[in-house]
């Protein structure tokens, strides 16, 4: 079995921009939601009817081949810091962090396939890569969803499909998301039109914003909303179709900035590259959008290549819980920003000036 | 479908606006967090101050995780989700109306969007299709089958097209095709039977 420290030691590729193409879309995660029929769903089992129904699924679950050595663990046994740093890596939910007794995660070694036990629902089975790769990640969640359906009797309905917790799952209890970086489309202000293309089409855009029409960190997820009525095939495509088109106004919308404004772009990338490199300290907001300019500098060729890598490790590295369990102790959030300004000037330390190669 | 979709690249009109601080949705602090979510064209904005936002976990770096809030001015009161069309007061459910197999109450169901079983669904079934519509691109499950249940459902599927069959050709009063279509059913049906026993 990986341990905990094992675990946080090496984290999965996808969640450091391994994918060559992962510029654009970070990305893309597969999840199913299955039940058992008879028990009742977490939300309403007691303790102890929990309790009984883990153990026997969590023994299924170790055993799948592809959790050959996995990290295994009860979340009731975790601090909170500690289930707050699985929650920023993405390998358990906030909803699962929450809860106490009787839930567990199992999470395989190269940390692709994560599987939920008594979240929401009895399974949440979950697969990440990086990139635009939902078919892959697909692919994999379904082997493992056919294996456990020989040893497991699913709830289903011929009608309703895989029975959930909440309707909204019902059907395939498929959700597939994508997560993408769009500065060029915040920056030229075309975003709010490619959302709403994109909402128009029975898709989720969720992002967070900041004051304004500032976004934060210029990060999106793209997500299907119907999972009844809707193959997995149908959902999937669908989705992939939407993200490639948004892909491609995103690169185009970064064009056209750096032929229309090029020294407006310079300015922000090498202010973006100064104030991180120089700063003693920084509230996550403001890490954030800096470190998004920072990446948007390295697909212009303003950095090398690999400086994706070293923003999508920091953007995980800066959050709260990351910061004290590197710490040790809980900080207060004015010691985290110091701390986090810190972390950012190591990990820049040998970034060069940038080269502004748009502009001449 | 997406062909159909342009994205009108001219800028938008500017308009200034005059905003006040704004107030947290959930507390009465100072909102510093602007949370704008699009689901199917509907745009919904929260504004949070950043406990609040903490606690929704809407700060999140990775979208991955946000929840979908509740705002707390759109909560549906109960009222309206008691307006259930007049084609349902044949079943009227009351609130304390439980499920046989987990005791979950359709209050409950009201209260949370999530139900006590899988049991459930059969229980509440009428209550939930309404909702379905509105929530889903269809009300009938096309995606995967777990093994084993396959044979089942495609039994079913046959089953479904046949009967469909049958009443249109009782009431194109082609009685020789319908007995025909009847006895297909019927024969069908008695091998699932065999098959469930």
């Amino acid at each position: 079995m990986m341990r905990f420290s094992t675990l946080l030691k090496h984290p999965a590729d996808w969640m450091t921009g391994a994918d060559a193409d992962s510029a654009i879309v970070l990305t893309s995660r597969i999840r199913l939601a299955r039940n058992i029929v008879g028990a009742p769903f977490p939300g309403w089992a007691r303790k102890q009817e929990r309790i009984d129904l883990l153990s026997s699924l969590r023994e299924k679950i170790e055993s799948l081949p592809n959790m050959k050595e996995a990290f295994s663990q009860e979340l009731s046994a975790l601090s909170s810091v500690q289930k707050q740093v699985l929650v920023e890596r993405h390998l358990i939910s906030r909803e699962q962090a929450a809860r106490g007794e009787g839930s567990a995660t199992v999470v395989n070694r190269s940390q692709t396939l994560s599987v939920m036990i008594n979240e929401e629902d009895h399974l949440r089975l979950q697969s990440i890569r990086s990139g635009l790769h939902l078919r892959e990640a697909y692919d994999l969640i379904a082997s493992v969803d056919m294996e456990l359906e020989q040893k497991l009797p699913y709830a289903f309905d011929h009608e309703l499909g895989y029975l959930t917790a909440c309707p909204t799952n019902l059907g395939t209890g498929l959700r597939a998301s994508a997560m993408l970086h769009l500065p060029g489309l915040v920056i030229s202000d075309h975003i709010g039109q490619v959302i709403q293309a994109v909402g128009k089409l029975g898709l989720a855009v969720r992002g967070i914003f900041g004051e304004g029409t500032e976004s934060l960190g210029h990060l999106f997820q793209i997500s299907n909303q119907s999972t009844l009525g809707e193959s997995e095939d149908s959902i999937i495509n669908r989705l992939e179709r939407v993200i490639k088109k948004v892909r491609d106004h995103e690169r185009n919308a970064r064009l056209k900035l750096i032929e229309d404004d090029p020294q407006m772009v310079a300015d922000k990338i090498a202010r973006a590259y100064g104030l991180l490199k120089h700063a003693y300290v920084i509230d996550s907001k403001e890490a954030l959008t800096h470190l998004s300019l920072i990446r948007l500098g390295t697909d212009l060729k303003c950095f090398p290549y690999e400086t994706i890598q070293l923003c999508d490790t920091l953007l995980m590295d800066i959050e709260p819980a990351h910061l004290q369990h590197q710490a040790g102790r809980s900080l207060t959030p004015e010691e985290r920003d110091t701390n986090r300004a810190k972390i950012i000037r190591d990990c820049l330390h040998s970034l060069p000036n940038p080269d502004i190669c748009f502009i001449n | 479908m997406w062909h159909h979709v342009t994205f009108p690249f001219a800028n938008p009109a500017v308009v200034a606006t005059f905003v006040p601080a704004m107030q947290c949705d959930f507390c009465d602090s100072k909102a510093t967090v602007f949370f704008t979510q699009i689901i199917d064209g509907v745009s919904k904005k929260t504004n949070l101050c950043d406990s609040c936002a903490n606690e929704q976990g809407v700060t999140d770096l990775d979208g991955f995780l946000l929840p979908q809030i509740d705002f707390p001015e759109n909560e549906p009161d109960d009222d309206t989700q008691n307006d259930l069309p007049d084609t349902h007061s044949s079943l009227v459910m009351d609130d304390k109306t439980c499920c046989p197999d987990c005791g979950f109450a359709f209050d409950d169901l009201k209260k949370t969007g999530r139900l006590g079983c899988s049991g459930c669904y059969q229980f509440f079934l009428a209550e939930i299709k309404h909702n379905l519509a509105g929530m889903h691109k269809g009300t009938s499950h096309t995606g995967r089958v777990p093994l084993g249940m396959v044979e089942a459902f495609q039994q079913r599927r046959q089953l479904d097209t046949l009967r469909k069959e049958m009443e249109e050709a009782i009431s194109g009063e082609d009685y020789e095709k319908a007995a025909k279509l009847r006895d297909q059913i019927s024969q069908i049906e008695e091998k699932t039977l065999t098959l469930d026993t």
